[in-house]
């Protein structure tokens, strides 16, 4: 063993990941061995059995092989590799990596990458970008690594490759494995599709509600304003009908957060939510609540919530930004508004909002996520039964027994424990009497949380008050409308750019031996477009998510080792996709614009009558 | 059909089932390979009732093989693989069929081909 060298891997993998590998040297079950053809294997003791990580005789060969059965990648594929062992399947696959694929390597046994550190330099990997050497067996920490390379831009481009027999040595943590990487597809795969579904939804929102988005509140009004005060997060699972009641000992001295299906239930035990949070941008949403719709308790909503809700409502509103529109909210109000992790049901974005509003502890109720006693919901909310047809997973209950649940909720309950992971200086209390274990929080019940945690009288609904009332706004309907006009005509022109970048690249879907002069001239259309990105962030956020939609598409993802032919194929491709798309988004978004425009006119004319009128 | 007429003919039956045998150990080590252990263990079961019938029919035809075929020499392989079946090694089972029960099949294969080839 070289000391230096296994010292200087020692040093350089304690930065990335401050784990100590030499600390689990001496109790190590991995002994090295000389192959056949004097390279090195691992010999390794795993349950009285011993078995190689490597072959004993050709090593090399081996990883040789490992790399032929690659197929189908491209420069933004994320490898996730099962066993590291020595390395040398590694030191073959990086052969055949561009410096954009994200490497993952998980090694179960820190004594086998202890040895891997005694015969190699891996520094070089290890300082490689995008690059993480997992090691041990702990799912919650793997959990975090894979957070930080799978997003939903590349959720549809894993590759997963067990290495030797470490898929059998170790079979229990790579089923683990397989799990999460399931769990952030399906995490992911929700999201990218409620985006994608709900695309055209969100823009109507977003423009309809602009008008009560440039003059109400932002979510930052809110930041950390209700530091330590406990938040009670109402969600209409079936056991919320069993403990409801007692919400009413909480008055002032915590802060109620409802959703819209939980509403009629708390106004029915006369208990009055401090928040209503409305996420959802479909019609669902509004009908959830509808016969409470015209509400005034204030509304924590996203700009691209349902428009309906946001319009039916009689109170004040919080907005939430959304990252895809941003630069359209910085336009428009020339506030700071910020992006909240908000997850995929109301409860998932309560939580998130109740951290950042400073709030500790966080309480559950009607958190089931689980078909408690048969049931989808409380019956206040609308209960439904399960029906046969109800795809099941059982997981575990809050008392150790099994319930079910479905893969919806399960993936918010996924959401959940790994916000819980991320936010560890909080407590968080499961307070729903019932339904599936929430990993993080403590059980008890809704009266013994109350009793605990609601000691004093916060004045939540005086500062509340005192928030809206200093952060309003004043008439600016002709400023709005000078940026709604500006927007418009950038959007014009961003259209006429692109219905002559499709027209070319359509013609060159046909056209024999394209070379790269032809994607020169392509390119054009986008400088062009990259010139009004720059100078207009509401245009810079229409257009940027359709470049990035564009690019995150396997189709138009450069393949390794394409050919020359192959590469102009795909970018002409590409602009074709890209022009289509950003011409049709651009008449799109300008009819909402013109419409928003025509409605302000109609209350400027109303406005300016009612001065000359007084 | 005398001894050696009868000798010559299982000897010509050796030549192709060893050739049979070869493809199996390829096919066994392609699947400990590809992650298919099911299917190379079901392989490996039959290359070794295989290798028992081809031993004893060498040792019967040992006279009338022009080179004639050793075959103590697989019985330190099947050792090995004796021990990387009982510590269910999927390595050791690969390497040990690779390289060394194959590189002895095909030389006897080779010595067997001599001898028909006469």
């Amino acid at each position: 063993m070289s000391y230096s060298l296994y010292e200087k891997n020692i040093q350089e993998y304690m930065k990335r990941t401050g784990k100590n590998i030499r600390a689990y040297e001496k109790n190590s079950n991995a002994v090295l061995e000389k192959t056949k053809d004097n390279y090195y294997t691992v010999k390794i003791n795993e349950s009285g059995r011993e078995v190689y990580i490597h072959s004993k005789y050709s090593p090399i060969k081996e990883a040789e092989r490992f790399v032929e059965k690659l197929e189908d990648y491209n420069i933004k594929t994320v490898f996730i590799v099962y066993g590291m062992g020595l390395g040398y399947h590694i030191l073959e696959l990086i052969k055949y990596l561009h410096k954009e694929n994200p490497l993952i390597i998980i090694e179960p046994n820190e004594g086998v990458l202890s040895k891997a550190f005694s015969i190699y330099d891996w520094t070089p990997l290890l300082r490689r970008d995008k690059t993480y050497i997992f090691t041990g067996t702990n799912a919650n920490a793997l959990k975090l690594v894979l957070g930080e390379f799978i997003d939903i831009s590349n959720v549809e481009n894993l590759m997963l490759l067990p290495f030797s027999q470490y898929h059998k040595i170790y079979s229990v943590f790579y089923e683990k494995v397989i799990e999460e990487v399931k769990n952030y597809f399906s995490l992911f795969k929700i999201s990218k599709n409620t985006k994608e579904h709900f695309w055209e939804q969100f823009n109507k929102n977003f423009f309809n509600n602009l008008h009560s988005i440039f003059y109400q509140r932002s979510i930052n009004d809110l930041k950390n304003q209700f530091k330590n005060v406990p938040a009670f997060i109402v969600s209409a699972g079936p056991s919320l009908d069993k403990n409801v009641k007692e919400l009413k000992n909480v008055k002032d001295k915590g802060i109620i957060f409802s959703g819209g299906r939980t509403l009629p239930t708390l106004l029915n035990h006369n208990i009055e939510p401090h928040f209503v949070v409305s996420m959802d941008p479909g019609i669902a949403a509004y009908h959830v609540l509808k016969d409470c719709a015209d509400h005034k308790f204030p509304l924590i909503t996203t700009v691209v919530s349902n428009d309906t809700v946001i319009s039916e409502h009689q109170g004040d509103v919080f907005y939430i930004s959304n990252s895809e529109y941003r630069g359209l909210v910085q336009y428009f109000t020339q506030r700071d508004m910020d992006i909240l992790p908000l997850g995929a049901s109301v409860a998932n974005a309560s939580l998130a909002i109740a951290v950042y509003l400073g709030c500790n502890p966080i309480i559950f109720l009607g958190q089931d996520l689980a078909y408690t006693d048969g049931k989808h919901h409380a019956d206040s909310c609308g209960g439904t039964t399960l029906k046969e047809d109800d795809d099941l997973i059982e997981v575990e209950g809050i008392d150790g027994n099994k319930v079910f649940t479905n893969s919806v909720w399960h993936t918010f309950l996924m959401w959940m424990e790994k916000f819980i992971i991320h936010n560890p200086n909080k407590t968080y209390i499961d307070a729903t009497e019932g339904g599936a274990k929430i990993h993080g929080t403590d059980i008890m019940t809704l009266r013994q949380a109350i009793e605990k945690y609601c000691l004093k009288n916060e004045f939540i609904q005086d500062k509340i008050n005192t928030i809206i009332k200093a952060k309003k706004i004043g008439y600016q309907d002709e400023k709005l409308q000078r940026l709604l006009m500006n927007l418009k005509v950038d959007l014009e022109k961003v259209h006429k750019i692109s219905s002559q970048g499709f027209k070319e690249a359509h013609q060159l879907l046909n056209k024999e031996n394209t070379d790269e002069k032809d994607i020169r001239r392509l390119n054009l259309f986008e400088t062009q477009l990259n010139d009004l990105i720059k100078r207009n962030e509401a245009v810079a956020d229409i257009l940027l998510r359709i470049i990035n939609d564009i690019d995150t598409n396997n189709e138009f993802i450069e393949k390794m080792n394409e050919s020359k032919e192959e590469k102009c194929r795909r970018l002409i491709n590409r602009n074709v996709a890209l022009h289509k798309k950003i011409e049709d988004t651009a008449f799109n978004i300008n009819k909402l614009v013109q419409s928003v425009i025509d409605q302000d006119i109609e209350i400027i004319k109303i406005f300016q009558c009612s001065i000359s009128f007084v | 059909m005398n001894q050696r007429a009868e000798k010559m003919e299982v000897i010509q039956t050796l030549v192709e089932y060893t050739g049979r045998l070869i493809n199996g150990i390829n096919e066994a080590v392609d699947s400990f390979h590809e992650g298919m252990e099911g299917k190379g263990m079901d392989l490996v079961v039959q290359i070794i009732d295989g290798l028992k019938w081809t031993m004893e029919a060498i040792t019967l035809t040992l006279d009338a093989q022009v080179e004639p075929v050793d075959v103590s020499e697989i019985i330190e392989p099947l050792n090995a693989m004796i021990e990387a079946l009982e510590n269910i090694d999927y390595v050791l089972i690969g390497d040990v069929l690779e390289y060394e029960i194959l590189p002895k099949v095909e030389e006897w294969n080779q010595k067997l081909n001599l001898t028909i080839g006469e």
